[in-house]
């Protein structure tokens, strides 16, 4: 009677035993982590722009359980695009939010007010130091750095400093670069031009042929592309100085039209915004640069070194 | 916890598991033994399947290395091909003074325009003789200080491959750069007769090579990244990132290898490394793959093998469990009986015998032996018995001369008195007295006979102690066959009449009742002298080794003893006296019949 009992007792056990764990094996990739969902919001009207970023960020997601989709936020659109947008990647899902904002502060506030700031990283464009989640350049010392670049490599007495957006990136680059040539004997104004393709070029023609400027420090690839057709037309010495990240930047720094370069490392910024969104370990390399920009004139593009950061491989 | 307690506990443990149980072992042995059998053939299936795995992922890598690696010969072949072509048929029949190359240059780029990004045909002195597609010199260029050309002019009788770069030799348009491997190779330019040496360049398009590995990582196990034979790389699926500083490859140790299967640990990483060089160049194509990425994929087996492991494990401790329990059941039932013989209970019948052969042999032999051993103490009990008579017979041996010893005093002082009648009288009663006493030699007889032994007795005494005293009888005539050891009551009489009232003038009172209660039998012997003191009383019924005359006490300790003897200690006597008030003895007996006795009543 006791045997049967215990018997009973086994069969009963071993049943289900198979049972729980018949619906563990049975349901087995449910239990298994899921991809984490990133979305990254770019700012622009040319995605191609952010091209370098998005390579980074993909690379970077590759050796991840992760999955990266990019949202194109056109300009025009402003902030409230990339709320929208931002919101949008929430409601389908997104476990983090990336995003190149084109105003930091105000998506910031919207951000801090909304209670997401564990959700949501800067890359690129910000206040550096502003956020544990942002990945980016010190702006003011980047700006103290080409100052100094400069003076050290430009018989110029006097400089225009041109911009087309006042952004807090380009604001502490403009503090950064102001500062420091004005203590070095170089004499530097500031001018926020038009977002207007021809009244920017005609402004910046006019303070070409002026003779008031002895070259120009551009912020933007509007501005550098502007002061470059300038230049060619005045057929003039104006040096050029330009902060980019842009193909077409270095494409003018290799026709010898400019004469020093600030390049923002963006495939880096991307790899290291998914990176540290993720928590994942880094092993970098021992030539790894934290500061995530170069300053490059025409000799140093066709380096082994500089040719592999700056070219894109394949379009 | 000191060094005592400790060493009590280890002791405990000790003997607990001295105490274990034949089931406890044998589930025990057995669940063990099947876990660890379980465990290593788990353990082998697994080692063996998971390198099996192993030998499947590197065995299709290895043919995925093959493949790329006839691919990209094929590839630089064709380039050679290109080179060779544009060498032997066009450039060595060339008069550079006369003729130009442009033509056969322009088609060659055309019918390869997918995989070149240019051909171009350039002076010892660096100066551009012809290129494919036109295009314009980039100003302020000198091909000259170019690697490419310094290690083509370095290697005269060879190809040269130069690693990935951009090509820097042309105005782009629209600012488009392209990544090229230059194939480079010295040339002799004839020009009317006279040999100058030339360097003919063909940039490779880039994006053939990464398109051939691109396909080929996205998807498999691992990844395939292509060096030189200095180890930098030509393509890798993180090259920029390896560029930027932002991973780290093993690339260097690499190129160290010769062509087969490696395992690295490289960052912590574990990896398998397979190695194929390539034809010409020394380009080596190293395949990759982390070792927990094989494993990963067996997520799935692990956690299918897991649930077979828990349920067989689970299986067997309950198997276990319930075999031994039936297997044991015989031991058990047999341990139980050695238990009731431990207990005292003798039954043979008791005895379990049943389950396997050698179980029933066991029960059997016990049984046998049980039988034997009941034997023996039967044997020995009667043994004990008749030692028990004996003893018996020696303490009666006591008694009769006591006895005899003052009838007989009496009888003389009646003679010497010249009291003839009462002594015929009391040797009369003597000769009845013996009568019942000898009994036919039996100890034990009815309490009628016993009482008619008592009132012969008492009849001697009265004549002797001239009717000082009163004596009366008053016994149950229920319990009158029932039986008694004999001469028990008649000592109490006489010490009723040496102790008590003998000694008295006139007034002695002796009385003996006999009844039933509770189931036995008692009878009471009283006197009304002058009782005796507690510190005697107290002594009265322990054992003397010798009398020591009158009033020793050895009579009563004999009837105590006797009766213990034959009726066990539950039976006895018992003295209760008070200081000038009188004593009484009572015997306290079994209620048993003669004919109950006969059958074995003794033991009652």
């Amino acid at each position: 009677m006791k045997n049967k009992k215990l018997f009973i007792v086994a069969v009963l056990a071993v049943i289900l035993l198979l049972a729980v764990e018949s619906y563990i094996y049975f349901n087995f990739s449910k239990f298994q982590k899921s991809p984490t969902h990133i979305s990254f919001i770019l700012t622009g009207d040319n995605l191609d722009n952010w091209d370098s970023m998005m390579a980074g960020a993909e690379d970077a997601a590759e050796d991840e359980n992760c999955v990266v989709d990019f949202i194109n936020c056109p300009v025009e659109y402003g902030v409230s695009g990339e709320i929208d947008s931002l919101n949008g990647a929430l409601a389908d899902g997104a476990d983090i939010i990336l995003i190149s904002s084109i105003d930091y502060n105000a998506i910031k506030a919207y951000v801090d007010e909304n209670d997401l700031e564990d959700k949501v990283f800067y890359v690129k464009n910000g206040i550096f130091g502003d956020s544990k989640n942002s990945v980016m350049t010190d702006d003011y010392e980047l700006g103290i750095e080409f100052a100094k670049y400069i003076t050290d490599n430009v018989n110029a007495k006097r400089l225009v400093l041109v911009t087309q957006t006042e952004d807090v990136n380009t604001l502490s680059q403009v503090n950064g670069i102001m500062e420091n040539l004005t203590g070095m004997g170089i004499e530097v104004d500031y001018r926020k031009l038009s977002k207007n393709e021809t009244k920017l070029n005609q402004s910046m023609y006019n303070l070409g042929q002026s003779g008031l400027y002895n070259g120009y420090i551009t912020l933007d690839l509007a501005t550098l592309t502007a002061a470059c057709e300038a230049k060619s037309k005045l057929n003039k010495d104006l040096s050029i100085f330009s902060i980019s990240s842009n193909i077409e930047a270095v494409y003018y720094m290799d026709a010898g039209i400019v004469n020093g370069l600030l390049f923002k490392d963006d495939y880096s910024m991307g790899y290291l915004a998914v990176k540290k969104a993720l928590k994942s370990d880094l092993i970098t390399a021992d030539g790894f640069d934290t500061k995530l920009y170069y300053i490059l004139d025409k000799n140093m593009i066709h380096t082994e070194e500089m040719e592999k950061i700056l070219f894109p491989f394949v379009k | 916890m000191n060094l005592k307690d400790l060493k009590n506990q280890l002791e405990r443990v000790k003997r607990a598991s001295k105490r274990r149980s034949i089931q406890l072992i044998i589930s025990l042995s057995f669940t063990l033994v099947s876990i660890a059998s379980m465990t290593f053939l788990t353990f082998a299936f697994y080692t063996s399947y998971i390198n099996k795995a192993k030998e499947n992922a590197i065995e299709d890598n290895t043919q995925i290395i093959n493949q790329i690696s006839w691919n990209l010969n094929t590839y630089l072949r064709n380039m050679m091909g290109i080179s060779d072509s544009m060498y032997y048929n066009v450039i060595k029949n060339l008069d550079l003074t006369s003729d130009t190359m442009n033509k056969e240059m322009d088609l060659l780029y055309e019918a390869n325009r997918d995989n070149l990004i240019s051909i171009a045909c350039v002076s010892q002195d660096g100066a551009l003789i012809s290129a494919a597609p036109v295009a314009t010199r980039k100003p302020g260029v000198d091909f000259v200080d170019q690697k490419w050309f310094s290690e083509t002019e370095n290697q005269i009788e060879n190809f040269y491959f130069s690693t990935p770069h951009v090509q820097n030799m042309f105005v782009s348009s629209n600012y488009r750069y392209y990544w090229v491997v230059s194939l480079g190779r010295s040339v002799d330019l004839n020009y009317m007769g006279h040999s100058r040496k030339g360097i003919l360049l063909v940039d490779m398009n880039y994006s053939a090579i990464e398109q051939m590995f691109a396909k080929v990582n996205e998807s498999g196990t691992g990844y395939v990244y292509l060096i030189d034979s200095d180890g930098t790389i030509i393509f890798h699926p993180k090259q920029k990132a390896i560029y930027t500083g932002l991973y780290d490859e093993n690339n260097l140790v690499a190129a160290e290898y010769d062509d087969g299967n490696y395992i690295e640990s490289f960052n912590g990483q574990k990896r398998a490394i397979i190695v194929k060089t390539v034809g010409y160049t020394g380009w080596k194509i190293i395949s990759v793959i982390p070792t927990n990425e094989i494993t990963g994929d067996y997520n799935e087996l692990n956690a299918f093998l897991l649930i077979i492991i828990t349920v067989t494990v689970f299986l067997i401790v309950f198997g276990n469990i319930i075999i031994s329990k039936i297997v044991t059941k015989p031991v058990r039932n047999l341990a139980d009986s050695l238990k009731s013989i431990e207990d005292g209970r003798f039954n043979e019948e008791d005895i379990f015998i049943g389950g396997s052969h050698e179980i029933r042999h066991l029960g059997r032999t016990i049984k046998s032996l049980v039988s034997q051993m009941q034997k023996m103490m039967d044997e020995r009990v009667a043994e004990q018995k008749d030692k028990r008579k004996s003893e018996l017979d020696a303490l009666q041996a006591q008694i009769n001369p006591h006895f005899l010893y003052n009838t007989l005093d009496s009888v003389v002082w009646m003679i010497e008195a010249e009291k003839y009648p009462e002594a015929i009288s009391m040797i009369t009663s003597l000769a009845s007295l013996f009568r019942i006493s000898l009994s036919k030699g039996n100890n034990i007889i009815t309490i009628k006979d016993e009482i008619t032994h008592a009132k012969n007795y008492l009849a001697i005494q009265k004549v002797r102690y001239k009717n000082r005293f009163e004596a009366t009888i008053n016994v149950d005539p229920a319990i009158e066959n029932c039986i008694t050891i004999k001469l028990i009551i008649q000592p109490l009489i006489e010490n009723a009449i040496y102790h008590a009232v003998g000694e008295l003038d006139d007034d002695g009172m002796i009385e003996v009742n006999g009844y039933e209660k509770d189931g036995d039998i008692f009878i009471e012997v009283i006197d009304n002298g002058m009782g005796i003191p507690p510190e005697t009383l107290e002594n009265l019924l322990k054992e003397k080794s010798t009398s020591k005359g009158k009033g020793s006490g050895i009579g009563l300790w004999n009837i105590n003893q006797r009766i213990n003897l034959y009726f066990k200690e539950d039976y006895g006597l018992k003295i209760y006296s008070e200081l000038d008030e009188g004593t009484k003895a009572v015997i306290h007996l079994p209620k048993m019949t003669m004919e109950e006795y006969k059958g074995g009543g003794n033991e009652k």
